[in-house]
């Protein structure tokens, strides 16, 4: 945090430039430990596919795009630790918001949304190159929407006859007249509307939080619950209403509303832009001061007069609506709203990024670079596993995640615990815990040499637990009694 | 006769112990000899609670040696130091509140029956006969969290003497003690040392070191100043001991000039609904000058921090009565609205509600005063710094920087700090509640100075304090409040310890 520095490097004497202060903090760490995961997963692959260009570019691209989309969350998930609190509906929070996206869509623009086939609009252009010029007026085709550009070049190129060509067409322009694409007042209600939902719902946990006095962790793990069921329920109400009947997904055909994520730069400057504005809101506005001071001492926040409720709305409004802004990008990106799969477990990579970054879930201490930063880590690791992993490497996510967080957030305390010489594994806890790791270690070792030798190998695994418990256990025997002082 | 003399039964020898960036003890060396009740005095971070803490085994870890009974200690934990026969009883109570007296006592060392299972019974007759011994009327299955503050200290010293503990060690255990808890107290370390228990006994207060100690033992900065017998040396010789100073007798107050009036209160009531007092405060009346310094003083529960919580909107229920602001009649329901209005309150806990432990000293000043940082909404590093430094020189807080952690500061500088947050907001009434607790001497007299600068600055001060030489050093006037109802009201001239103390502990409505 630049802010009141000016003046104390000068009371700290030499060695504490700003530059110096910058490489020491957590940001700096991650931004290294990002950059030494890439080159570590690169050497161990064995194609190496990180050292070709384009399947760095690739990589690079894919874990950008992720990240934008968690960074999103976690920026979110980052404001209201900070505040003190925790927010576990984000997951359903991003199959809601892309549900009601979906809904409003299909409600405002039901002719556009039934489109089974793609249509493509013919440029002048193109009409006049084709055969089709010279048999059609190209004024009259160019303001019609076509089937798909693929079905349609075929119908060409098999040289159809005239008539039967006209007839074709005749036929598809008559269903072109209802699949216009998705006016943009449509699509910016729509969005509108979804962002609106988030902000209802940051609100809802507001006051639950508040007024009723819940705890955050019950108020939204309600909403958690609550908010993907009320989702289906939406989509089922929805699809009936509109669709004849009812569905558990709503698809999106529509080119335009796609552009959200196909353009791959629009998520990342969204991403960009809420991380400039959160880091905006934390450090230079008395509101975000306010979500220190709250986190830190709500107490003392309260008795230096500071409306902490006010500050609790805000924040949870801003998950709430990070949340919404990640389902209505999402909804883009896979084409379709599934409130019963979407985004499930989400709420935990995103409270994960937000504690990798550096947040503490104590409350008052985090910055929203390092939340995107987090994310960007956790994404780079799990890139790097599939570069490793050929195969299922999805499966490995959730353990990947979970030993990056733990060790995250283990690190300062281990540095403390190490300086004070305590044992790591004391006692029968020890030994269990010992037992545990290792058997971890041999499943990953077997995971690892099916990579390398195409099929399952149990020597490798063996090995690995081996070595690791040998190793554990010569750490406790060794470190278990720290050497007395006289 | 040097082979009649027994060996210590506690020696600490050449203990030091640093921490990252301070060395908390140096080359401490002192005996205790059985039976002997050993005072431990000295500033605020003269490190006699680091000292304590390796005594009885929070800190494991340290250079030197500690010897009890002629044997080096190794102690890994409390556990060790409890199973030694050495237990400590902290300052902040180590107790869980929702558990009964009987269980607090026991706990960790439950009784079992036959079966393995926990024995209730067994253990509340124990627990019953332990707190006859200290003459104390709590019921061994009370929960301890409904207990006051003194019954749950006798609760500890109960749970210490079942550990069969050789030797105590108090940590200031009179301070949040009432004056009949207190002589309670005396009476039951006075048994302890019919049974032969050691005590070690911390405490800033003169008064108890003289009337229970044998010996004194004084700390300055983390190093041993002098170990001496309480009987050859006096209270000012020891005083200058721990400051290493002559301390001036302050004298402050003479020449105010207290103008016009800036705050009213008539007839001030807060009810408490279901207690057998009902009323937190009862009708209290007084005003307050401008330039003026008024003291509330009475024991613990006499709602003292009750009033002036009130006066800044922090209290939940709604009071009942005027309060008049500068001419205009005010209700605040929120701190927010006192702060606006130009009331502020300095609390009296400070690290549970006035500090923001992860911040800078600089955010921790500002914190109320952002919008004048702010020019159009944003905060400009540059001038909330500028902000920040002015406070610190005007109130002379010793800090090696605004970006200085605020929990690396001292108590007293932590308070200047925090009297430096509400004098950014322009205050017109400045609330203190007890603002000297737990400051080292030299930083007491360093905050009656201020207030009294303040004062003859316009401002209207009410201060509270648990201790009388202080209200009597720093007001102009020092009402007396009694379960909450004014008792009395002396003027500079008229108020001694004495009449202040019969109208504190009398219920005299008038």
């Amino acid at each position: 945090m630049p802010a009141l520095d000016n003046h104390s490097a000068d009371h700290h004497g030499a060695g504490e430039s700003r530059w110096m202060r910058i490489l020491r903090s957590g940001e700096a760490k991650l931004v290294i430990a990002i950059i030494a995961v890439f080159l570590i997963a690169g050497a161990i692959d064995p194609a190496h596919n990180y050292f070709h260009q384009s399947s760095f570019l690739g990589s690079v691209d894919l874990i950008v795009r992720q990240t934008a989309l968690l960074g999103i969350v976690a920026l979110g998930a980052a404001v209201v630790i900070i505040a003190g609190g925790i927010d576990l509906s984000i997951g359903s929070m991003i199959a809601f918001s892309a549900t009601v996206c979906a809904s409003l869509l299909l409600l405002l623009a039901p002719e556009e949304m039934s489109g089974a086939v793609k249509w493509y609009r013919l440029t002048g252009e193109e009409i006049n190159r084709t055969a089709l010029g010279e048999k059609w007026n190209s004024a009259e085709l160019a303001d019609h929407w076509f089937a798909d550009q693929a079905t349609f070049k075929l119908a060409l190129e098999k040289s159809m006859p005239a008539d039967e060509l006209k007839s074709h067409l005749a036929t598809l322009l008559s269903q072109a007249e209802k699949n216009k694409p998705i006016p943009v007042w449509v699509i910016a209600v729509a969005v509108s509307g979804a962002i609106l939902s988030g902000f209802l719902v940051g609100s809802l946990h507001a006051w639950l939080i508040t007024v009723v006095g819940l705890p955050p962790f019950i108020a939204t793990l309600s909403t958690l619950v609550g908010l993907r069921s009320m989702a289906r329920v939406l989509c089922f109400q929805i699809t009936s209403y509109k669709q004849g009947g009812p569905k558990t997904i709503i698809n999106i055909f529509d080119d335009g509303f796609r552009t959200l994520t196909n353009q791959h730069w629009i998520p990342i400057a969204v991403c960009l832009v809420l991380l400039a504005a959160v880091w905006l809101f934390l450090q230079r506005t008395i509101a975000g001061r306010h979500v220190y001071a709250l986190g830190g001492n709500e107490q003392a926040a309260r008795l230096s007069g500071i409306r902490t409720e006010n500050i609790k709305w805000l924040a949870y409004a801003i998950s709430a609506m990070a949340a919404s802004i990640t389902g209505v990008l999402q909804l883009s990106y896979v084409s379709s709203a599934d409130p019963q799969t979407q985004a499930v477990g989400y709420e935990l990579n995103a409270i994960a990024a937000a504690v990798v970054g550096g947040c503490s879930l104590q409350g008052g201490v985090g910055t929203a670079l390092g939340a995107v930063l987090g994310g960007m880590f956790m994404w780079t690791v799990l890139n790097g596993i599939s570069m490793v992993i050929k195969e299922n490497a999805d499966t490995y996510q959730g353990w990947v995640v979970g030993v990056v967080v733990v060790l995250a957030v283990a690190f300062n305390q281990m540095r403390q615990s190490l300086s004070q010489s305590r044992s790591f594994f004391p006692g029968v806890l020890g030994y269990v815990t010992i037992t545990s790791l290792s058997l971890i270690a041999g499943l990953m070792g077997m995971a690892i040499g099916k990579s390398f030798r195409g099929e399952p190998v149990g020597l490798a695994g063996l090995l690995a637990l081996g070595t690791t418990a040998v190793f554990l256990l010569a750490l406790k025997w060794m470190g278990g009694r720290p050497a007395k002082n006289q | 006769m040097p082979l009649a003399q027994l060996p210590p039964l506690l020696s600490i020898q050449q203990v030091t112990k640093r921490f990252p960036g301070v060395v908390a003890l140096e080359d401490v060396w002192f005996n205790v000899q059985r039976g002997e009740l050993h005072a431990i005095m000295g500033e605020n971070g003269a490190g006699k609670s680091t000292l304590m803490k390796i005594l009885s085994g929070v800190i494991t870890e340290y250079e030197g040696a500690v010897l009890l009974r002629g044997q080096p200690t190794a102690f890994g934990g409390t556990r060790d130091a409890e199973a030694a026969g050495v237990s400590i009883i902290h300052q902040e109570l180590n107790l869980v509140e929702q558990l009964s007296a009987a269980a607090n006592i026991f706990l960790g060392r439950e009784k079992r029956t036959r079966f393995g299972l926990i024995d209730n019974r067994g253990m509340q007759q124990a627990a019953a006969t332990l707190l006859g011994l200290l003459e104390c009327s709590i019921r061994p299955e009370q929960l301890v969290g409904e207990l006051r503050v003194g019954d749950q200290q006798l609760i500890e010293i109960a749970k210490a003497i079942s550990l069969e503990a050789e030797i105590l060690i108090m940590d200031e255990p009179t301070s949040a003690l009432t004056e009949t808890e207190v002589a309670r107290l005396y009476r039951v370390i006075d048994r302890l040392r019919a049974r032969g228990v050691t005590i070690l006994y911390i405490s800033h207060k003169m008064d108890e070191v003289f009337r229970l100690a044998d010996r004194i033992t004084v700390l300055r900065d983390g190093k041993l100043v002098k170990s001496v017998d309480r009987a050859g040396v006096s209270r000012r010789e020891i005083t200058h001991l721990m400051v290493g100073r002559e301390l001036e007798q302050t004298r402050l107050g003479d020449g105010r000039m207290p103008t016009e009036t800036v705050l009213q209160v008539q007839n001030l009531c807060l009810a408490w609904p279901g207690h057998a007092r009902q009323w937190r405060l009862k009708d209290i009346n007084f005003s307050l000058r401008r330039g003026e310094i008024l003291g509330f003083a009475g024991l613990m529960g006499a709602g003292r921090t009750e009033l002036l919580e009130t006066l800044f909107g922090a209290r939940m229920e709604k009071h009942s009565g005027q309060i008049v602001l500068d001419g205009q009649p005010v209700a605040f329901s929120h701190p927010q609205q006192a702060r606006r209005a130009g009331v502020a309150l300095v609390t009296e806990d400070r690290k549970r509600l006035g500090l923001f432990s992860q911040m800078s000293v600089g955010k921790n000043i500002t914190v109320c005063a952002l919008s004048d940082a702010a020019p159009g909404g944003v905060i400009n590093p540059s001038i909330e710094a500028q902000l920040a430094r002015q406070s610190i020189q005007e109130l002379g807080v010793k800090t090696s920087g605004v970006e200085a952690s605020i929990t690396s500061l001292s108590g007293g500088n932590q308070q200047k700090a925090i009297i430096g947050r509400w004098l950014l907001t322009k205050p017109k009434v400045l609330l203190l509640d007890d603002p000297t607790r737990g400051i080292d001497v030299g930083a007491k007299a360093e905050i009656y100075r201020l207030l009294d600068r303040l004062c003859r600055q316009g401002l209207g001060i009410i201060v509270t304090s648990s201790e009388l030489p202080e209200l009597l050093t720093v007001c102009d006037r020092i009402i007396v409040l009694c379960e909450g109802r004014q008792s009395g009201e002396f003027a500079r001239g008229e108020a001694t310890e004495q009449n202040i103390m019969e109208a504190a502990t009398n219920v005299a409505v008038g």
